[in-house]
């Protein structure tokens, strides 16, 4: 079997072949899509618990989740950037310090839509991903 | 004639392969969520509670475009001149897609577009929608 030397691309090649099979095989390991959709998980949607349609207020989204990232039509639809922590728990804080410490698992992050009725009562919600 | 003979072993110890691969690319607006907002029936907030924050919004949100990259494929080589001397290496190709929407007056969807844009416009996708006009790219494949 040929040993081959070092190039840029490849570092151990004991044949072309071979070496062919390792590169797809590691361009094909490296496929995985992630679309965004709307998260349906329980167990995540679970960490909203407090977000009530028809109950929760404007006010008391503000006083858990703070200023929004965005806001559209006036205030009437609002989005968070949420992340999830490594215990698994969401969070809408990203502080660089958490990223140091390792407490965000891979910046997972998803986009958390509010939509209120014009009285600022929530009216419909969505926790948006990217999902494989 | 010796370059043309170097050429010809070259060519002769050279494998390149396309590689079709599942697709990959992250924030990908799929098919579904694209046929799922309706001119004339969706709202505003119908495609922010699909989609989340668009990439872009233009003129006071009367415009949103979604950005993304996909690739469906890789180009792999390896290459040998004589024994010891060699190499492999492998090049993902990516294509550019957007999804832009535009909204009435009222926060209705009035219309849409799905785009194939090119990698130097890849973060301009309503400036690529301006400037083609009314000439639709097909849905993805």
């Amino acid at each position: 079997m040929r040993s081959w030397p070092r190039t840029d691309e490849v570092r151990l090649r004991p044949s072309p072949g071979r070496s062919l099979a390792i590169v797809g095989f590691a361009v094909l390991l490296a496929a995985c899509a992630g679309h965004v959709t709307p998260v349906k998980d329980a167990a995540v949607l679970k960490e909203l618990g407090f977000l009530h349609p028809g109950a929760t207020s404007r006010e008391e989204v503000r006083t858990r989740l703070g200023s929004p990232v965005r806001s559209y039509e006036d205030g009437r639809i609002v989005s968070y950037a949420v992340y999830r922590t490594a215990d698994g728990r969401l969070s809408v804080s990203a502080s660089s310090a958490a990223i140091a410490a390792g407490e965000l698992s891979g910046g997972e992050r998803y986009t958390l839509i509010l939509v209120f009725t014009p009285d600022g009562i929530l009216d419909r919600q969505s926790l948006v991903g990217k999902h494989e | 004639m010796a370059s043309f003979l170097l050429g010809a072993v070259q060519l002769a110890g050279c494998v390149v392969l396309p590689v079709p691969t599942p697709a990959t690319g992250s924030e990908i607006v799929s098919d579904a969520a694209i046929g799922a907002i309706e001119p004339g029936a969706s709202a505003r907030a119908d495609v922010l509670l699909a989609l989340g924050d668009p990439s872009e919004s233009e003129d006071s949100d009367h415009f949103f475009a979604y950005d993304w990259k996909v690739s469906h494929g890789a180009i792999v080589w390896a290459w040998g001149l004589a024994p010891n001397v060699g190499g492999a290496g492998g090049h993902r190709l990516w294509a550019y897609r957007c999804f832009a929407v535009e909204f009435g007056s009222d926060g209705t969807v009035v219309r849409t577009e799905y785009l194939h844009v090119d990698s130097s416009d890849a973060n301009s996708c309503l400036a690529t929608w301006r400037k083609r006009g009314d000439q639709p790219d097909d849905r993805p494949q």
